[in-house]
């Protein structure tokens, strides 16, 4: 007999009896509605063993990488440990490298012995409590350290302190990580659409390495708008993985100007006269929270499965 | 007698069905802006516990919950029936026997006086 420990109590779960009638017979408060794996509302987290794959079924795949798992039809075969979210850990972060691009973004490298996926975000913490998400852009199996592209306000307080006095060998710590806009390898042949703006390339920029790195096969098309080409950052990167990888696409799109392969007009509606059939495509948004609502939407009603639409939103916090 | 859910298919049915559901509805003018929302996701969850309930699987719906939930909506029979149009239309693209989309017409049917609040 297998059992499942919630809140540091262990609990023998009774043959035929699930994860979630266990829980609810000793007691816990465990959201639930339909108890048939189709409402969600029973989503739990394996912090320990491994749920049964029935548990897992119609999941995003980034959500079945993660351990998520729906506690009515959770029988696992092993003990299992179990919470309701997804556990914070914090480390620390020392910096080891700091450079900015095209004026306005702040690449910042750090090292610290965090498990990830690339383009999951993390807090960034300085030793007051100032705290600010960024997603990371490195990837794991390509480089030691950890990624970040910031995004330089004029009266941002963390991108001015970490521009102005954020030294190298300094110290910062690191909460996560979170999110589940990253790669899996579900299905190598699916086209991937990635669309972002601004600093939302960090996180797609870690996706496509990834991806890449991982043995996608199916093509891979980045929509990047901006305003003008001066607000394009990491572009020598982006054109070298084109010229290294065919199944690779980069098409900025601008307000105003022209780069090399660029589009005049706005992002979301270049997007939708380009790919109008979006059926079978796994979608990946990151950037401008209003905007990438918008695509998401788009993105749904052009084809897209919803389990297949990997949203990340970003809002300024000053 | 295997059940209507599970003749047509269980909560796979409901995987199958609630993308083509769901982008109905967002583009049905009578309806679409009570599905309009920022957080897709969720409502995404709430119409694949909707479809469970109408395909005859396991609920936990109550009728209270169903004029909780409506009560403050202001909606009348052409949103009710829109939805259950919405709901054939589907059912037919996904090629469910005619017998069975009536059965699962008369279970969206039963909570219309719940979500109409009547």
């Amino acid at each position: 007999m297998s059992t499942v420990t919630f809140e540091n109590e262990t609990l023998e779960i009774i043959e035929g009896e699930s994860v979630l009638e266990t829980l609810l017979d000793a007691g816990h408060d465990i959201p639930y509605s339909c108890q048939a794996g189709a409402c969600h509302c029973c989503m739990m987290h394996a912090v320990k063993g491994t749920p049964n794959p029935e548990s897992q079924r119609g999941l995003k795949a980034t959500q079945v990488e993660q351990g998520y798992f729906l506690a009515c039809q959770c029988h696992p075969e092993e003990d299992i440990e179990v919470s309701l979210e997804t556990s914070r850990n914090t480390k620390s972060a020392i910096v080891v490298k700091k450079n900015v691009d095209a004026g306005s973004v702040l690449k910042l490298s750090l090292k610290c012995d965090l498990g990830y996926k690339p383009g999951q975000f993390v807090n960034l913490i300085r030793k007051d409590g100032l705290s600010r998400s960024y997603s990371i852009a490195s990837v794991p199996a390509l480089e030691d350290t950890l990624e970040f592209h910031i995004r330089i306000y004029p009266d941002g307080q963390f991108s001015q302190w970490a521009i102005n006095e954020l030294n190298i060998g300094d110290e910062l710590d690191v909460e996560g990580p979170l999110g589940e806009c990253f790669y899996t390898t579900s299905n190598p042949q699916q086209p991937l659409l990635l669309i972002g703006t601004g600093t939302g390339l960090a996180p797609l920029y870690g996706i496509i390495r990834d991806a890449i790195q991982q043995g996608h096969q199916g093509p891979i098309t980045l929509y990047l708008g901006a305003r003008t080409p001066e607000s394009l950052y990491l572009q020598d990167e982006l054109r070298k993985i084109e010229s290294e990888h065919s199944l690779f696409t980069y098409k900025p799109v601008l307000l105003d100007g022209n780069v090399e392969g660029s589009t005049n007009g706005d992002l979301n509606d270049v997007v939708k006269t380009d790919l109008p059939d979006l059926n079978g495509y796994a979608v990946y948004l990151c950037g401008a929270a209003e905007r990438m609502t918008n695509l998401r939407k788009q993105s749904f009603l052009s084809g897209a499965s919803m389990r297949d639409i990997f949203v990340d939103l970003f809002t300024p916090a000053g | 007698m295997a059940s209507l859910y599970e003749r047509i298919g269980g909560d796979a049915a409901v995987d199958a069905a609630v993308d083509i559901f769901y982008r109905k509805v967002l583009a049905d003018d009578r309806i679409s802006e009570f599905f309009d929302t920022v957080d897709m996701d969720a409502q995404l969850q709430k119409q694949k516990a909707f479809l469970t309930m109408a395909f005859g699987g396991p609920n936990s719906y109550s009728g209270k919950d169903m004029r909780e939930a409506h009560k403050h909506m202001k909606l009348n029979d052409v949103h009710f029936d829109a939805v259950i149009e919405n709901l054939a239309a589907t059912l037919t693209e996904l090629g469910v026997p005619d017998a069975e989309i009536g059965e699962i017409a008369t279970i969206g049917m039963s909570v219309k006086d719940d979500v109409l609040n009547r």
